[in-house]
């Protein structure tokens, strides 16, 4: 055993402190160390890039289609009415299948949502026809020719005889005429779907498509995601500023003064936001500074409240009560002090009053609340996609898209700031 | 806590007579009236304008208003000609409770139980599962969650009525929706208190009497977790109400938001003021009783007899 | 003595975002009945893990038991199911933990906290679970215990809590009380009331202790046997008597220093206290983990992990200093050379 060691080895050499103290990790600053741990949030940093994306394209986008298209966001063109971004000449209709025959005794069965054709017939005999590429139709996308495709029946054709007669008689169309784009029929469940060929095409001069009066909807959506962020930075930025004010000055002081202002608050935050928005706003004119003006009157409470818990706590916390007995002024207290240090809830808060802010203006405009006509906001773009969502739900698709993903990336990169600016988390 | 109750009463009926006062000078602060429509003759608008009390001066305008206010009078409506806003009030705002409750039922169990899974499955693929849904929950405004619903559940599946009528499963379509952003909440703010819950030094206790897993979330974990969420129950229930006339307008229901928002675009004055006020009556009674009800629940405030902050 | 329990070769980590954290390393020992076993570090030895450990209350992940085993009356804790482990815990192995004020749940009466585990474990129901409980609360010295059993934690002060503690770890009689540091959060008068009740308890039902402690002082009073860890590993173990008087380890020598006395008056009068602070355990140092902080440190500490060298029967330590190579260094300690000093004194007489 006495091999393995040298004796050398056994001598004293004293405590090696400094190695049991080092450090080894690099001191960084509050905001350094913020912003690393931020950069390492996957999420947040996306959040960051989708909205640097949104915002961009906010300033630029009418300002390309303007440049290529000469598109502004009220410029009509009735004859360009309802285009989708995807244009497409094929069709698919499902008719109910006793709208299109007459049934004997074989009603189907609708209750059980099961329905056998298998021995229906009808009960007449005669034509049965459909009109293809009718330009009176509401989904017409420009169709040359009008073709029309007939059939008789007798009544011992069954429903797949029938269906099959159909087919043949497409095929005849498609054989004499190269132009005719060909149909087929198909039942499913208890209808018949009839589908067009054709062709789909991106719809080159309105990528986003067109609204009900030929508008172009991209130039719209930017147009509209300008108003709709300039109306959310400006209320957030303005609610801010007499938040911290308000509050730093209720913290700050405390005692008496305080009691009255944070009383105030609380009434004032009793009533939900949105009653005093739609009453200031039956009172105002609506228009973007009504707006903003009606946000900043509502939303200000509660980044006062913040504020002052701030303040509060900085107040009393060691530093500063050590600041003040060294004699450190009142303004250097404040501003070395406070506004540095309650900087990091602030600036959350900034971050998640932003999607509510759009929120808010989305909801006043959908009540009919918002900025007028012809003027675009996403709320607004989304009220008018509602209304005819059904028939072209991208005019709702899109706005709805901008305004959940602004509101998702707030989020999210809000999040990503409270963990990466929570001082406890620190590691 | 009797005395705790009293001062909320009082600050209750402060707050009450703040805002009804505010409301009542916001209306009268408008360079028009609802009688200003050019085509009315002078002598017809001058009879409305008697009939309304609107010829008095404002002062004594308010004395009256507050007065009738008192007696539960909130004056007659100039758009139904006839009616009382109270007797609108009373037909309609039942079928907005009729959505309201339901929201708040759906987004209560759903929230609670997505929040719960979540935490207990901390950063597994439950956890970020009900993280997105809570997101999205957040992220998709009821006026765009609201027609989608309708198209994809009413339109395309056939799942469900697209308007409500007299059936429960027409209310179906439109409570989800409402509830959609409360339930988000809820699941956010419960995953977020059971986690503190699930670190604290007494379920480690819970956990070294031999408890399984089951029986510490039932019995330790979520009735403590779930107390921050009372509080919150009031705001809620404010949002809900609020949030319902944009849902009662989607989805064609004649409840009250739905007066509301005509009203409003109508300059019907003592329906907005009367909805405003039974809205703002509503939301501060709820976040009473749900305080009050807090101080019964927690056992640290039902004994020390102090409630609230 | 009866061996109740045999820690073999423990090793826990803990799996964190930077990597792994040895918190445990290499570490084993017995418990046997009826005796009180005293693990003594300052915080951040791997002491709580290791207490935890034996009733498997780390949470995993991130906590990884990744050798050793831990045999309780000869069968692995280790390989345990967590339905086979929830039978052993509160009813064979009882566990009172620092805080007291945390550590019950506000929103359950005390009583009903009581209860729980009996009802778990033994399958009693109603008035016959409440009759052992106040039993309980009667044997822990809660006054007016009938009135007691339905009130909240906050209605009791810390001691009290303490004491309310105690009972819900006794209460289905275990073979073993783990205490993790129980005295910790309370008032110093009632610190002694609390190891008091401990004592009299484990005379009354036999339950072998095992007492988590950094508190040298409170480990005198009541332990017949003391481990000493630091940096996750067990540095020196012996009876209570070994590690006081004729401690072989620098560290105890450090610990037993920094341990206020009445008795003994230092030059300057300050307390010692033993300069820098314990290692990462991300990256734990490959000699003797104290080698850093050690006044007496040679060049092998800092390349080699020390062999635990027996001193005396049951004495072990693991320090160079008792290699045959090393320079002669005496425990330094007063408490040691007071001792001398008496046995130089009866023996000249």
């Amino acid at each position: 055993m006495n091999t393995e060691f040298d004796k050398n080895e056994f001598k004293h050499i004293g405590k090696n402190l400094k190695a049991s103290q080092e450090i080894k990790r690099p001191s960084l600053s509050y905001w350094q160390d913020a912003y690393r741990r931020l950069k390492k949030n996957k999420v947040a940093m996306l959040s960051f890039w989708i909205l640097l994306v949104l915002i961009t394209m906010s300033i630029i986008g009418p300002i390309i289609t303007k440049n290529l298209y000469g598109h502004t966001y009220e410029s009509q063109n009735l004859a360009e009415q309802n285009q989708t971004p995807i244009m497409s000449n094929a069709r698919s209709i499902s008719l109910l299948a006793n709208d299109v025959f007459d049934y004997d005794k074989h009603v189907p069965n609708y209750r059980k949502n099961k329905t056998t054709f298998k021995n229906v017939r009808l009960k007449s005999p005669g034509k049965i026809g459909f009109k293809i590429g009718n330009a009176a139709d509401e989904s017409w996308q420009g169709d040359k020719k009008e073709y029309e495709l007939m059939i008789e029946v007798s009544s011992t054709d069954t429903w797949n005889s029938i269906i099959e007669k159909l087919n043949n008689e497409g095929q005849r169309l498609l054989n004499e005429d190269p132009d005719f784009r060909g149909i087929s029929f198909e039942k499913k469940g208890n209808s018949l779907v009839i589908k067009t060929v054709g062709q789909k095409w991106f719809n080159s001069t309105h990528w986003f498509g067109t609204d009900e009066f030929g508008r172009d909807l991209f130039t719209r959506l930017w147009e509209g995601g300008r108003i709709s962020f300039f109306i959310a930075f400006i209320s957030v930025f303005i609610t801010s500023v007499f938040g911290i004010i308000y509050g730093g000055i209720s913290g700050y002081i405390g005692g008496r003064i305080d009691d009255i202002l944070m009383r105030i608050v609380e009434i004032l935050m009793t009533v939900p936001d949105m009653l005093y928005t739609i009453l200031l706003l039956t009172v105002m004119d609506p228009g973007i500074k009504p707006i903003s003006i009606v946000l900043i009157v509502t939303g200000w409470m509660g980044t006062a409240r913040i504020v002052r818990g701030e303040v509060m706590r900085l107040k009393h916390s060691e530093y500063v009560v050590a600041a003040k007995t060294l004699g450190a002024s009142t303004k250097k207290i404040v501003f070395q002090h406070l506004i540095p240090n309650a900087m990091g809830p602030i600036i959350v808060n900034m971050t998640m009053m932003i999607p509510k802010m759009i929120f808010a203006e989305a909801f006043l405009s959908f009540i009919g609340l918002g900025v007028p006509v012809p003027y675009a906001s996403w709320g607004s773009l989304a009220n008018q996609g509602a209304k005819i969502f059904r028939q072209f739900p991208h005019q709702l698709l899109i706005p709805a898209i901008a305004i959940s993903l602004t509101m998702f990336a707030f989020n999210l990169l809000g999040d990503g700031l409270r963990d990466a600016l929570d001082p406890r988390l620190r590691k | 806590m009797l005395k705790y109750i009293l001062k909320r009463l009082l600050m209750a009926f402060a707050t009450l007579w703040v805002i009804s006062t505010l409301t009542f000078i916001l209306m009268h602060a408008l360079p028009n009236d609802p009688f200003t429509d050019p085509k009315l003759k002078p002598e017809v608008r001058q009879a409305l304008r008697v009939k309304y009390g609107l010829d008095k001066p404002v002062p004594e305008q308010y004395v009256i208003y507050m007065k009738n206010l008192l007696k539960g009078d909130l004056g007659t409506s100039i758009k139904y000609p006839g009616r009382s806003v109270t007797d609108i009030i009373a037909e309609s705002f039942p079928k907005s409770f009729a959505l309201g409750w339901r929201a708040l039922v759906i987004a209560v169990v759903f929230g609670l139980i997505l929040g719960v899974i979540a935490a207990l499955n901390h950063q597994k693929t439950l956890d970020y599962l009900s993280i997105i849904i809570a997101i999205v929950g957040v992220s998709i405004p009821s006026i765009i969650l609201g027609p989608i619903l309708a198209y994809f559940f009413g339109v395309k599946l056939g799942w469900f009525p697209v308007t409500v009528d007299k059936t429960q499963i027409s209310l179906f379509l439109p409570s989800l929706t409402l509830a959609m952003s409360s339930l988000a909440t809820i699941s956010r703010l419960m995953r977020t208190t059971t986690l503190e819950v699930l670190g604290q030094d007494y379920i480690s206790t819970a956990k070294a009497k031999g408890l399984s897993k089951l029986q510490i979330v039932l019995r330790h974990v979520l009735r403590n977790a779930v107390m921050p969420i009372i509080t919150i129950l009031g705001p809620l229930f404010a949002a809900l109400i609020t949030g319902s006339i944009v849902v009662e307008k989607i989805f064609a229901v004649a409840g009250l938001g739905e007066y509301f928002v005509s009203t409003i675009t109508e300059q019907d004055y003592p329906m907005i003021m009367g909805i405003t006020i039974f809205y703002a009556a509503l939301i501060i009674l709820s976040i009473l009783v749900v305080d009050i009800l807090y101080g019964f629940i927690d056992p640290r405030l039902r004994i020390s007899g102090k409630g609230g902050k | 003595m009866k061996k109740i329990l045999e820690v073999r070769n423990l090793e826990v980590s803990f799996d964190t975002y930077a990597g792994e954290v040895q918190a445990v390393r290499d570490v084993s020992f017995n418990l046997y009945e009826g005796e009180t076993l005293a693990i003594v570090g300052e915080s951040g030895s791997g002491k709580s893990v290791t207490a935890k450990s034996l009733m498997r209350l780390n949470p995993e992940p991130p906590a990884r038991y990744k050798g050793g085993e831990i045999l309780f009356y000869g069968e692995n804790i280790l390989n345990k199911k967590e339905k086979e482990m929830q039978e052993i815990r509160g009813s064979k192995i009882g566990m009172i933990f620092q805080d007291p004020m945390t550590s019950l749940n506000p929103t359950m009466t005390v009583g009903k906290q009581i209860m729980e585990a009996l009802i778990k474990h033994q399958k009693v129901k109603g008035s016959k679970a409440r009759e052992t409980a106040l039993e309980m609360l009667r044997m822990v010295q809660i006054p007016n215990p009938e009135k007691r059993f339905d009130e909240y934690p906050h209605q009791f002060s810390g001691g009290m809590r303490q004491r309310v503690m105690i009972a819900i770890a006794l209460v289905c009689n275990p073979q073993i009380l783990i205490a993790d540091e129980p005295t910790t959060a309370l008032d110093v008068t009632i610190q002694a009331q609390i190891l008091d009740l401990m004592k009299d308890l484990q005379d009354k039902i036999n339950t072998s202790i095992i007492l988590i402690t950094h508190d040298l002082g409170v480990v005198a009073h009541s332990a017949q046997r003391i481990i000493v860890m630091y940096g996750g590993k067990i540095v020196e173990s012996g009876s209570t008597d070994q590690i006081f008087y004729k401690s072989r380890h620098p560290y105890t020598w450090g610990l037993l220093n920094s341990v206020p006395r009445l008795d003994i008056k230092k030059e300057d009068g300050r307390l010692d206290s033993i300069e820098g602070t314990p290692p990462d355990l991300f990256a734990p140092p490959q000699g003797c983990p104290f080698a850093d902080r050690c006044e007496y440190a040679m060049e092998i500490c800092r390349k080699k992990m020390p062999p635990k060298f027996e001193i005396e029967e049951n004495q072990h330590s693991a320090c160079w200093l008792n290699h045959e190579f090393a320079p002669k260094v005496d425990n330094p300690t007063q408490i040691a050379k007071s001792l001398q000093k008496k046995e130089v004194q009866s023996n000249e007489k």
